[in-house]
């Protein structure tokens, strides 16, 4: 759990007492949740930061409205959702073939599959492979690996049934492992 | 879609699976700097407010809806209309001094044949 920041609003900013507290709550309690949404569709750091800022800025924007919303927790991942998909522009920088050789040469080595998960050629592959996937299947397997986000919340903020986003991340998983298991083949086809 | 190769052993099915598992695990685990919560909250106090915004511009828009509701009504409480008197005004500053009691008396147009500013009289 983050430790909570003391925070004092300029007093050239009106702001009602109340509206900050809620904002503040909001941050301590969702940032690190709104950090991986946004990370999860941009793989970059600083970017994922900025989309942050900006989900959070639109909830200072609508704070009238978020007030009467349910769930406040949902209303941020739609929100970081949205700001991510239109902030994504670049394309994975690795190659399918590159990443899958860095891949092929750990295993040969021995490595666990843990271990060799951990590796940044991995989550290099698995992001080309991702990319790779239909628009509906690759949004609800992103979504579905943030940690604090269960099947129900991803289906709040796709906007589907529950039982959709399940399909879809199994289907999503089927075809990725299909992939995965092709490319760790070639080495053992190349070697035979 | 790929099919799954017959010859591929279960044990690499199932390394192929703890991979995919650990590695869709990781895939989202990134964590930010330290200070996202600090930083997020000051980008957020340095916003101006957007409900002070009404406030801040009401008195403007208040006292320029007085001015022209005063310029309204001045304006309608005498007999000729408003653009006539405006162009009257305009025309007896600008105009040559011959034309200024003309202007004064009918402002439209002054009736002097040779006065390039007035308006000509209707035929």
């Amino acid at each position: 759990m983050a430790v909570p920041v003391q925070v004092t609003w300029s007093r050239a900013i009106p702001m009602v007492e109340e509206t900050a507290d809620d904002l503040e709550v909001l941050v301590q309690e969702h940032s690190a949740m709104v950090f991986r949404i946004a990370y999860s569709v941009l793989r970059n750091p600083q970017d994922a930061e900025d989309a942050a800022q900006e989900t959070f800025l639109r909830a200072l924007r609508y704070r009238k409205r978020l007030r009467q919303v349910e769930d406040a927790r949902r209303w941020l991942a739609r929100v970081a959702w949205r700001v991510a998909l239109d902030r994504r522009r670049r394309h994975p920088e690795t190659s399918l073939e590159d990443a899958a050789e860095a891949v092929r040469s750990l295993r040969a080595s021995g490595a666990a599959s843990d271990q060799i998960a951990a590796g940044r050629q991995m989550m290099a592959l698995l992001e080309v492979l991702i990319a790779a996937l239909p628009a509906e299947l690759r949004h609800a397997i992103t979504l579905s690996a943030v940690e604090e986000m269960p099947a129900a919340e991803a289906a709040a903020v796709l906007e589907i049934p529950e039982a959709t986003v399940r399909t879809r991340v199994f289907r999503a998983r089927q075809i990725l492992k299909e992939k995965l298991a092709a490319l760790l083949e070639a080495r053992h086809d190349r070697d035979a | 879609m790929t099919e799954m190769p017959e010859k591929y052993a279960k044990r690499d099915e199932r390394f192929v699976d703890e991979l995919l598992d650990s590695a869709l695990a990781q895939y989202a685990q990134a964590e930010p700097r330290p200070g996202l919560e600090g930083r997020l909250l000051a980008r957020l106090r340095s916003e101006p407010d957007p409900a002070a915004f009404g406030w801040r511009w009401l008195p403007m828009a208040a006292a320029a809806a007085v001015v022209f509701a005063a310029v309204l009504y001045f304006a309608g409480s005498r007999e000729s209309p408003l653009a006539t008197r405006l162009i009257s005004r305009v025309m007896s500053r600008s105009s040559p001094p011959h034309c200024r009691s003309a202007v004064a008396a009918r402002p439209i147009s002054c009736g002097h044949a040779g006065c390039s500013r007035c308006v000509p009289p209707p035929s």
